[in-house]
């Protein structure tokens, strides 16, 4: 399968491999900006927003996310980077240990989710091989946006 | 009439979880591969390998289903690279099995088949027929049920 399969709908032009916490999500470059530095952040008021992030001249919130995708308290250190995500209008900071771009569309062989992986509700659309050995959670910028939206929803309540 | 009899790969998940599966459905055994973690996933199926350029699966009947997923558990000693057939005709697909120890290839008649035991209700939906064997029930389970669903 390749980039232009029907798991994601429409033909990517690269890659984005952001790691943490020991997973590595796999963002269609479309859906994600340029990579900023944490001193770049401006500070935010929330304990779960990291900073915010200028995106499209708004100020969007920075998360540091564990290896279930939820938001946690993070310490930021001279060495994070934040990768901006962003769909239909809006953008998020992921804060990441590292960002790696890969310019080829056929850099990353999509494959479903199997069956038995489905437990709940997820952002992840699919799971990729990358660099021959290497497996990444494929999302797209909506999908993480709003599984995002909906953790700290549920963390409020 | 000779009695009926097949070969199959009996699979330890834990002390106390058996199962069996038939002798064509285990392809490989591997020592301790790379796993990855998926999120929002089961404690029983949260993990990933690559093997031959495909992404399988893994599934540990041996976690505490009510469990967190948990990646720093150890985990089963051996992992069985298992193939199955979701309809005839469809091409192959595989998953991985946690064992806790190598697989044991044995020998099934028919005069060994018995009920489904109800101690272990979690390979027992999963099942497709048991048969007694060492003084243990042991469910063949379908491994369409255990990876697709």
């Amino acid at each position: 399968m390749n980039a232009g399969s029907p798991l994601l709908g429409n033909v990517v032009s690269g890659w984005i491999a952001c790691n943490f916490d020991e997973v590595t999500l796999l963002i269609p470059m479309e859906d994600a900006g340029a990579r900023v530095d944490a001193d770049e952040l401006v500070p935010a008021a929330q304990r779960l927003e990291l900073g915010m992030l200028r995106w499209q001249d708004e100020l969007w919130p920075a998360y540091r996310l564990d290896r279930e995708l939820v938001p946690v308290t993070w310490q930021m250190s001279p060495t994070t980077v934040v990768l901006p995500v962003c769909a239909n209008g809006q953008a998020r900071g992921i804060v990441c240990d590292q960002i790696r771009s890969f310019d080829h569309p056929v850099a990353v062989s999509l494959y479903p989710v199997p069956g038995c992986l489905r437990e709940r509700p997820s952002p992840v659309i699919a799971l990729g091989l990358y660099e021959t050995l290497r497996v990444g959670l494929v999302v797209r910028g909506e999908s993480l946006i709003r599984h995002l939206d909906a953790a700290l929803g549920d963390r409020v309540r | 009439m000779s009695e009926v009899s097949a070969q199959a790969w009996l699979l330890e998940f834990s002390r106390n979880q058996v199962a069996a599966v038939g002798l064509h459905e285990l392809l490989e055994v591997l020592s301790r591969p790379k796993l990855y973690h998926v999120p929002m996933a089961s404690a029983r199926c949260h993990q990933v390998l690559v093997w031959r350029d495909e992404i399988l699966p893994v599934v540990d009947f041996g976690a505490d289903p009510a469990s967190e997923p948990d990646d720093a558990a150890p985990g089963g000693a051996v992992t069985a690279i298992a193939v199955y057939q979701t309809v005839p005709g469809e091409p192959l697909r595989h998953g991985a099995l946690q064992l806790n120890v190598m697989p044991k290839a044995i020998t099934v008649a028919d005069n060994m088949a018995c009920a489904l035991p109800e101690s272990h209700p979690s390979l027992s939906e999963l099942a497709i027929s048991c048969f007694f064997y060492e003084n243990l029930a042991i469910p063949v389970i379908d491994l369409t049920r255990v990876f697709e669903e």
